[in-house]
């Protein structure tokens, strides 16, 4: 299933499909302070030094200090604080 | 627009008591529950806000999923309908007020007038209101097409007006007729006569028969140039003469100045009396209306009323102030008094030649019994050719 997934979206990055299309985690990160997700599938980790999101067939790692989780809804979240890195695990 | 809606719906701080507060947050988002403002205390507790409907369904979800929910802070439009449930008087005060502001606002309380230059605004407002549009005049009831027509009517000045309502202000927009250029007759049967005494100069004949020459010495009235041409081969006919006659004119100007002036001299006492005008009538804030001191001058100050938002409102608020002075009898000195004298005789001087020149000017100024008396002797080259119709 996963590696039907990969193709799908190696195929779709071949294409210039946008990954939005096929349902994708669109992540949005402006300066070092906000961090916007879309179409993630939950939260793994909550803790002010890590955010940790299932984005599907990855984890994705927000470190940080004082890091809030502001908003969230099924399909979206907002996370703010100050930024230090970012890792898909 | 979802903070004001979410508002609107009530507004719940929520403290969550969880171990592990991932799991409430995906409890929340699978179950459609949104929150906003979430933060992570240092105890390890999460706070965050929650609609009024989400917070109940948070609290059916406690307990068996291993988390406790305590409600903060409520806020938002269900509890200030809560609180005012029992304080009917201040809900009626709060209705009446919003339903006499709207109602207020319908009419018309501020009128505007802009874009007239020669056509005064009390001609405009005295005309409008003849035509039934004036202070508290209902808004919607205003044809401005209609208005625009029957002004214009009224005051051919005008070539445009609108009446454009914005709440209780009316902003009058008119523009003005541009006057006809005045087309010189050269039809009418004329002659040329000197309106000036003087010694001509030049003279230059454009139609007509010349009756005195270059260097010749006329009376004002005397015929310069006829406008009777009479010829062998056509007769006698006439035209409209016209010329253009340059000469030199002379000038003597007095004026007079006593020495002694009345000056104001401020005692600073001052009165100031206050009223009000809603809706056209006047209602005074003092009894007794007179002024004891017999010199005064009076200052008045009007300012419309309006609220914070730009809203007029229909009250004009007027202050009189009177400040007292005493009339003190100076001498001026005679040099200031000579000189205002001569720059009043100046421009007399200015105004009679029009766009002639002065060639020469002397002055003379003395003081008899306590007048000081200037007197402006002055040589001028001027157009002195004036053309008036033969009867």
């Amino acid at each position: 299933m996963d590696t039907a997934k990969s193709a799908l979206a190696r195929a779709a990055e071949r294409f210039d499909i946008p990954g939005e299309a096929l349902g994708q985690t669109r992540i949005t990160i402006t300066g070092e302070r906000r961090l916007f997700i879309e179409k993630h599938r939950g939260i793994l980790e909550y803790g002010r030094e890590l955010i940790s999101v299932n984005c599907g067939r990855k984890i994705l790692a927000v470190y940080g200090t004082k890091l809030d989780l502001v908003s969230m809804t099924s399909e979206e979240l907002l996370i703010t604080g100050e930024i230090t890195r970012i890792e898909f695990q | 627009m979802q903070r004001a809606l979410n508002l609107a719906r009530g507004v719940v701080r929520v403290q969550v008591i969880c171990r592990y507060p991932e799991r409430f947050i995906n409890l929340c988002a699978s179950n459609d529950i949104g929150f906003w403002g979430m933060e992570q205390l240092d105890t390890g507790e999460l706070r965050a806000f929650f609609t009024g409907a989400d917070f109940r369904t948070l609290r059916e979800l406690s307990g068996r999923n291993g988390f406790e929910v305590t409600r903060i802070k409520k806020s938002g439009a269900p509890v200030l309908m809560k609180k005012l449930r029992k304080r009917y008087i201040l809900v009626a005060g709060l209705l009446f007020t919003i339903l006499v502001t709207r109602m207020t606002s319908l009419f018309v309380w501020d009128i505007r007038v802009a874009g007239n230059e020669t056509v005064p605004r009390t001609e405009i407002m005295e005309n409008l209101k003849a035509l039934g549009f004036t202070y508290g005049t209902f808004g919607m009831s205003v044809h401005s097409e209609q208005l625009s027509e029957e002004m214009k009517l009224r005051i051919p000045e005008l070539s445009w007006l609108a009446v454009n309502i914005r709440g209780s202000r009316a902003d009058v927009l008119v523009r003005e007729r541009i006057p006809k250029p005045e087309i010189p007759d050269r039809k009418t049967p004329a002659m040329v006569i000197a309106k000036k005494s003087g010694v001509i100069t030049k003279m230059s004949v454009l139609e007509g028969a010349p009756q005195v020459k270059t260097g010749a010495t006329v009376e004002a009235g005397e015929l310069l140039v006829s406008g009777i041409l009479d010829s062998r081969a056509r007769g006698q006919r006439f035209v409209h003469a016209m010329a253009e006659v340059e000469a030199r004119t002379w000038y003597e100007l007095s004026a007079q100045m006593p020495v002694e002036t009345v000056v104001k001299r401020y005692t600073g006492e001052r009165k100031s009396k206050n009223a009000i005008i809603f809706a056209g009538k006047r209602i005074n804030f003092f009894l007794n209306s007179s002024i004891s001191w017999s010199n005064y001058d009076k200052i008045i100050s009007e300012r419309n009323a309006a609220l914070p938002m730009g809203v007029s409102l229909p009250i004009t608020l007027v202050r009189e102030t009177y400040n007292r002075y005493e009339p003190i009898t100076t001498e001026q000195s005679r040099e200031r008094a000579e000189l205002t004298l001569k720059q009043g005789l100046e421009l007399r001087l200015r105004d009679a030649i029009g766009d002639g020149t002065v060639s020469a000017v002397a002055w003379d100024a003395s003081e008899t019994n306590g007048v000081i008396t200037v007197t402006l002797f002055a040589e001028c080259v001027e157009q002195i050719a004036v053309s008036v119709p033969i009867k």
